[in-house]
């Protein structure tokens, strides 16, 4: 297994669309890295510069420290799984997942042992003679992983391998997925538009949009100190909720509601230079704290809109003037509809943007 | 009453399609004087309408050069067809407008191009060859040949080569383990569009060749003479010209549906 080093990759297509700009990022050995993002923001184009099928316009991309860029992708010995799973229609699965190993020149007898021992693997013993097209799509799904992982390769790259299953069964692979990575000690990246899966599979995230990296961290470190608004709106279901605010004292921000003015208190200091600026204040529908009536000055009245049931919590939409909410609550938290209840923000939930930059304020 | 109705229209389909095909062959074992009587059913076959075609004038050279034309030229319209349609399907290669202009020639109506073509092959001495009508069979298959695996090629996901690629084949060793026997039921096909056209071309057959590369299709013609028609040869021929097309037919169709259903490779 290899680590992977990427030093301010671009790909521009020709006709000049810009698909990544100037992207850095490393993949420790064994390390499961996931690349998430929205679609188009770059994050599939970047997989397949790793994996040698598209050209690197500029940049350099390292495998244990050589460089790679004008090697081709059998040279690279890595492994992918596409989110159309690639079987080769004609051949029957033992085929499929041999493919790779045929390529090699193998000899049939170890070529025998190590499909049926990858077959056991991923429960796929019982269809080996069957075509692709007999199989449903999470066991064609394995088999597209059987493949990739039958080779033994320097990296492990998955293209949205679970996109095109249902919740049951997307959450029953990723599980084995991460099994598997944790046997071989697989260098794994991994690209998604499903926050759920990255944050559940991976060590660490690249938060990619428009090309560009927004922020690379752990899951704690996306989910407590987003970087900029778009991680924070892109990471959690429901959204992060944002206001318009204003910055009272460095340590001091208000929302204005009708008449009325609420206060918050921050975690820290904002530079000095922002106190009088509007800024943009998020928190997190499960982080707001419902009040039924209104205890201090730190809570703001919003009006109950919505309730959606999840059984032991439900959201809330609420309207804090024309601003729409979301607010995760307990089941037993009184929240009938047109009622007006107090939200509080607590220092420590409080996430605070520029309002032209979108970076965060906030360390 | 719908079914009826059903059976009603199929004959009058069925009767439609063979009733032409039945008349040839039946012309073709009449004696010269049956031919002219229609009402008479019942008639005693004779093969001299055949034997006519062997000693009175013979025509195994026009079939030799209709098999010999027809093949060769199918042939180099796939050796061309295949890669085209595969370098456009896959590298978009000229940006379309290669791919246009390819499918472009079989925009207009085939006379425009016979003069210039006919000046071009009088300077070039290659009237009245064999490779002079492969040559033309050649630019107007090629068109459509291309045209029709460049369909075909499209419907093979791309992520199927690069999984190839990445296991570690080459592009070429690719095209022949994966990306082959995907294509071959649409590459049949298209040969066999091909090799039919190529067979029945009449028109250019005619303008290009006199007596040394007559095909099938221009020698049925020469019994439509000045003084009479000789139905009986003519009719016999027919009956044997045919007889590579509705073998063509018939092989094709087991190819033909899936040829043009096969966009299922993805499962």
């Amino acid at each position: 297994m290899s680590r992977v080093d990427a030093k301010n990759i671009w790909k521009i297509y020709a006709g000049g669309v810009l698909a990544v700009k100037e992207v850095s990022f490393h993949c420790e050995d064994g390390e499961f890295l996931a690349i998430l993002g929205p679609s188009g923001c770059g994050k599939s184009s970047t997989l397949r510069m790793i994996a040698g099928l598209e050209d690197i316009t500029k940049g350099e991309l390292l495998f244990d420290g050589k460089l790679v860029n004008k090697l081709s992708p059998r040279e690279r010995n890595i492994a992918l799984a596409f989110e159309t799973y690639a079987l080769y229609a004609p051949l029957t699965i033992y085929e499929n997942i041999a493919f790779p190993l045929e390529a090699g020149g193998m000899k049939r007898k170890q070529i025998d042992e190590k499909v049926k021992q990858i077959a056991d693997m991923l429960d796929l013993t019982d269809v080996l003679n069957r075509k692709p097209s007999h199989l449903s799509g999470g066991q064609q799904q394995r088999v597209s992983l059987a493949r990739a992982l039958i080779r033994e390769p320097n990296v492990f790259l998955l293209d949205e391998p679970l996109s095109h299953m249902d919740q049951r069964v997307r959450v029953l692979l990723r599980a084995r997925i991460r099994r598997i990575h944790d046997e071989l000690k697989a260098t794994t990246i991994y690209v998604t538009h499903d926050q759920e899966e990255a944050v559940s599979l991976a060590d660490r995230i690249i938060v990619m949009h428009l090309g560009e990296i927004q922020q690379t961290g752990t899951v704690d470190e996306l989910w407590n100190h987003p970087k900029n608004i778009f991680v924070a709106g892109f990471l959690g279901e429901p959204a992060m909720n944002f206001l318009e605010t204003k910055i009272e004292k460095p340590t001091q921000i208000s929302l204005t509601t009708g008449e009325k003015k609420a206060t918050f208190e921050l975690r820290g200091k904002v530079d000095e230079k922002y106190v009088g600026c509007e800024a943009i204040l998020g928190i997190r529908p499960e982080r707001i704290v419902v009040l039924a009536d209104k205890r201090d000055e730190q809570s703001a009245p919003s009006l109950v809109e919505v309730v959606e049931p999840l059984g032991e919590t439900k959201i809330v939409t609420v309207k804090l003037d024309d601003v729409e909410l979301k607010v995760v609550s307990l089941r037993e938290v009184d929240t009938a509809v047109g009622k007006t209840i107090y939200l509080k923000f607590k220092p420590e939930d409080i996430h605070l943007f520029d309002k032209q930059t979108e970076k965060a304020l906030l360390a | 009453m719908r079914r009826a109705l059903f059976w009603f229209a199929v004959v009058i389909i069925l009767v439609g399609f063979l009733w032409p095909i039945v008349w040839v062959y039946v012309t073709s074992l009449k004696s010269v004087a049956d031919i002219f009587r229609p009402e008479k059913l019942v008639f005693s076959p004779t093969l001299y309408n055949y034997r006519y075609l062997v000693t009175v004038r013979p025509s195994i050279m026009e079939f030799r050069n209709a098999l010999i034309i027809t093949f060769a030229s199918t042939a180099l319209v796939m050796a061309v067809s295949l890669p085209a349609a595969y370098s456009f399907s896959r590298f978009n290669t000229g940006g379309g407008h290669l791919l246009f202009i390819t499918i472009s020639t079989r925009m207009f109506p085939g006379v425009v191009a016979a003069l210039p073509f006919f000046f071009l092959f009088r300077n070039m001495g290659l009237l009245d060859t064999h490779i002079g009508l492969v040559l033309l069979y050649l630019y107007f298959n090629m068109s459509f040949a291309t045209f029709l695996l460049y369909g075909f090629f499209r419907e093979i996901p791309e992520e199927l080569e690069h999984s190839a690629m990445v296991d570690g084949y080459s592009r070429l060793a690719t095209f022949r383990k994966v990306i082959f026997p995907l294509i071959r039921p649409g590459a049949a096909v298209t040969t066999i569009f091909c090799l039919i056209w190529a067979w029945n071309e009449f028109f250019f057959a005619f303008l290009f060749t006199r007596r040394v590369a007559r095909t099938v299709s221009v020698g049925l013609a020469v019994f439509w003479g000045s003084v009479e028609i000789q139905w009986g040869p003519m009719a016999a021929m027919m009956s044997l010209a045919i007889l590579p097309t509705l073998a063509a037919a018939w092989f094709m169709q087991r190819f033909i549906i899936r040829g043009l259903t096969f966009g299922a490779v993805k499962g």
